[in-house]
């Protein structure tokens, strides 16, 4: 079963009191034999008193070990209070005991007998007192650690620890000088280890004074301890032990004296730079603040009300005042908003260019001094980027208020607050961006609908077809509608232009054709209605391509009109010939008058099985390679079109775009395209 | 592209230099305005050193039309190269727009146009 701490601390203090209390049984039965009988020699072998009193000891501070684990970040005027709260404790305690004792007035053997137990209680007392501080000192010694404190550390533990053996004899005389020795390489190890109080800096000048407070008492709750306890010794009745040659508590208690009177003196030398420290990390905090606010991505508002409230603080600024007029933004702390008018035109006369940091010194420059207490300005121009923000302005009262280091400060805080603004506008802009993109994914999905998804054709022609917009949206269309069995019409056409302007000039040409393709017009008659439909809704720069076919299935003929679009290529099987459909035309939207009928023309051809119609948009015949400029054209791809022709529509259409891609050595086309291939 | 502006009595030639796409289309079309602004009737586009043209290209000769006609302007596109015509007449453009080899044909063209009213 694994012991959970609280198990093992209870544990510990039962082990702890156990042993005190068979030690104090047998320093009791020693005193009863001693005074009764004047049986001089021990009760119980040395060996076993040793090992009881060791393991009060180890008990004890693993007891103080396992207790310290619990808040292991407790700060360092926490870790003082406590030894100095241990220290009250214990030295109360005691006193409260002997006065008792001295109290009731009861004197002879049973007064020796209570006098034993008074210094097994004392000195119970002293060694929780002195392990709770060594644990103490061992974590402000072990703070930053250094590898080589560790080490000396460690040595110093394991040597003081080990010294617990001599508990277990009686030593010689001999011993004694070798322990002598030992006394001196501890002595060093406790110098070694009392300049490590890199924790002193942490405590701000109060808690070093409370700390300097506590440290002392704690020093001579100690002193009351030692006096206490030599005082035992004076009555020559009494049969104790004399701890006062023992190395164990010897050595730790100078440690506990030195280490203690190091710390005393190194914060009460740090008590006069303790502001500087103080206020150095008062910046930092601010710092941490202003980043913090930068990556929150907290607003313009925040941040300039965040800045003003650092700066004026940093400087102890007996007035301050922030304005930002592109955002009508006005904060003012202890000043009113008319004084900062004229301050304002004072700074400005006095050469504030909005570049620079500006600093107010003489008096004279003011022509308001009669009315204003601040004898020193400093006008700090807020700047993001390129942009000039506004002006924040800090007054004091005092003369030449305003050193180097506030200066530095100042300007670092507003350079801060500027990245922080930049970033926010950088965000703003970045979840804006992302805003259009994603109208524009929507955009492209919902174009993408208006264009047949499924070309029904009922096995008299193959159908192909493949689109693509140079951006997300663009201007290609087409369409296949079945007006009976074996009529069908099939139209592709062409927005001048790219982009959602061409897009949306596309869905109304859409709906154009919806719209009348059920008319079952002539295909002449279809641009003409086409032309005066757009008349009114196309911007006058505009204009749009198309060719409209009529498909009779039965008959075998395709009639067709072409609007200004390119021409038509098509395979004539029984020639094993590719030509261009060539006819008049006029773009729609070009004209928008009557006369536009003038200019269109209906043409008829025949066709026959195997036949094949190729229609296509701008983006394929004006493909440009983007080094030598050189343009597709209508040659190759009537030539492409004619070695091809044999090859399934769908591999014509594929491999003449990746042809494309390739052409344009730029590996895309850019412009919108569409092509279309019929098969008959 | 450049454009440049110059009259030739009376008239006024606008000479296109490079290629008139999105972006330089708006500029000849200022050039257009600012030609409409001055009074000038007679306009003479010598397209020798254009070399490429796109739909907004095509699209500033083509939204006018309508408005030349109210206002009596007369407009001659002139050395055109085959590539650039190519692209006018797929659009039809060679129907409605007066587009000629040489300038001094222009200039009869323009002159018989004024003549005619």
């Amino acid at each position: 079963m694994k012991l959970r701490r609280i198990h093992m601390q209870r544990l510990a203090v039962f082990l702890a009191a156990i042993s005190w209390i068979f030690l104090l049984g047998i320093a009791m039965i020693e005193q009863y034999r001693f005074s009764h009988l004047n049986i001089m020699e021990e009760y119980v072998p040395i060996s076993i008193e040793g090992a009881l009193l060791n393991s009060f000891i180890v008990f004890t501070y693993i007891f103080l070990w396992l207790q310290s684990r619990k808040n292991e970040s407790q700060p360092f005027h926490n870790l003082i209070w406590k030894v100095f709260l241990t220290g009250m404790v214990c030295t109360l305690f005691s006193g409260v005991l002997s006065l008792a004792s001295s109290l009731v007035g009861i004197s002879g053997d049973t007064q020796k007998l209570v006098s034993i137990f008074t210094f097994r209680v004392d000195f119970g007392l002293l060694t929780i007192f002195l392990l709770t501080t060594f644990n103490t000192w061992k974590r402000m010694i072990l703070y930053e650690k250094t590898r080589y404190a560790v080490i000396v550390w460690f040595l110093f533990e394991i040597a003081l620890f080990s010294t617990l053996t001599s508990h277990f004899f009686q030593l010689t005389e001999s011993e004694s000088i070798l322990i002598n020795v030992f006394r001196a390489v501890f002595f060093i190890m406790i110098m070694l280890l009392s300049v490590n109080l890199k924790w002193v800096p942490h405590l701000v000048f109060n808690q070093k004074i409370t700390s300097v407070f506590q440290l002392l008492v704690s020093l001579f709750c100690l002193a009351y301890f030692f006096a206490n306890i030599i005082s035992y010794y004076d009555d020559p009745t009494l049969q104790i032990e004399d701890y006062s040659e023992n190395i164990f508590y010897s050595v730790l208690s100078i440690f506990i004296i030195i280490y203690g009177i190091s710390s005393l003196l190194v914060i009460l030398f740090n008590l006069p730079t303790s502001s500087v420290f103080e206020k150095k990390l008062k910046e930092l905090s601010i710092f941490q603040e202003l980043s913090s606010e930068i990556t929150e991505g907290k607003n313009d508002n925040q941040i300039y009300k965040m800045l003003l409230e650092s700066a004026s603080s940093s400087v102890s600024a007996d007035a301050s005042w922030l304005e930002v007029h592109q955002q009508d933004v006005f904060l003012y702390k202890d000043i009113t908003k008319e004084d900062t008018y004229l301050i304002k035109k004072e700074i400005y006369q006095a050469g504030y260019n909005e570049k620079k940091l500006k600093i107010i010194t003489k008096r004279r420059l003011l022509p308001f001094q009669t009315k204003s207490q601040y004898n020193s300005i400093l006008a700090v121009p807020l700047i993001s980027g390129d942009e000039y923000l506004g002006i924040m302005v800090l007054l004091k009262k005092l003369t030449n208020a305003f050193d180097n280091t506030m200066i530095s400060m100042v300007n670092t805080f507003s350079a801060q607050a500027g990245i922080a603004i930049q970033n926010f506008k950088l965000i703003s802009q970045v979840v804006e961006s992302e805003r259009y993109k994603n109208e524009l994914e929507i955009a492209k999905a919902v174009q993408e609908r208006l264009l047949p998804e499924k070309l029904q054709v009922n096995g008299t022609f193959e159908f192909f077809a493949k689109s693509k917009p140079a951006t997300e949206v663009g201007g290609d269309y087409y369409d296949l509608h079945r007006l009976s069995e074996h009529e069908y019409v099939v139209i592709i056409a062409d927005v001048a232009g790219k982009g959602i302007s061409a897009a949306f000039n596309m869905a109304q040409m859409k709906g154009i054709f919806q719209g009348l393709v059920r008319l079952n017009l002539n295909p002449d008659e279809f641009l003409i209605k086409a032309n005066a439909a757009l008349t009114s809704c196309l911007e006058r720069s505009a204009f749009i391509t198309a060719s409209y076919f009529h498909i009779n299935t039965e008959t075998f003929k395709i009639r067709y009109a072409r609007a200004g679009h390119c021409p038509t290529l098509f395979y004539r099987d029984a020639q094993d010939k590719v030509e261009y459909l060539e006819t008049d035309g006029l773009g729609l939207g070009i004209i928008r008058n009557e006369s536009y009928k003038n200019y269109v023309s209906i043409n008829e051809i025949s066709y026959q099985k195997n036949d094949i119609m190729m229609l296509y948009t701008d983006g394929i015949v004006e493909a440009q390679n983007t080094e030598t400029k050189e343009i597709y054209g209508f040659e190759r791809l009537h030539d492409y079109f004619e070695n091809n022709h044999d090859k399934s529509i769908e591999n014509i259409g594929n491999t003449l775009i990746s042809n494309l891609n390739n052409f344009t050595n730029a590996g895309n086309i850019n412009d919108d395209f569409t092509i279309l291939l019929i098969k008959f | 592209m450049e454009i440049t502006t110059f009259n030739e009595g009376k008239y006024y030639i606008i000479k296109i230099n490079g290629e008139l796409d999105a972006s330089s289309s708006l500029i000849l079309d200022d050039a257009i305005e600012e030609a409409v602004n001055k009074d000038q009737k007679l306009l003479l586009f010598d397209c020798e050193n254009l070399h490429y043209i796109s739909s907004p290209g095509i699209g500033v000769f083509t939204s006018r039309i309508e408005d030349h006609e109210q206002k009596k302007i007369y407009l001659v596109l002139y050395g055109m190269n085959e590539k650039v015509f190519n692209v006018f007449k797929i659009l039809g453009l060679d129907k409605i727009l007066p587009i000629v080899n040489e300038k001094e044909e222009a200039k009869i063209l323009l002159n018989g146009a004024l003549n005619k009213n």
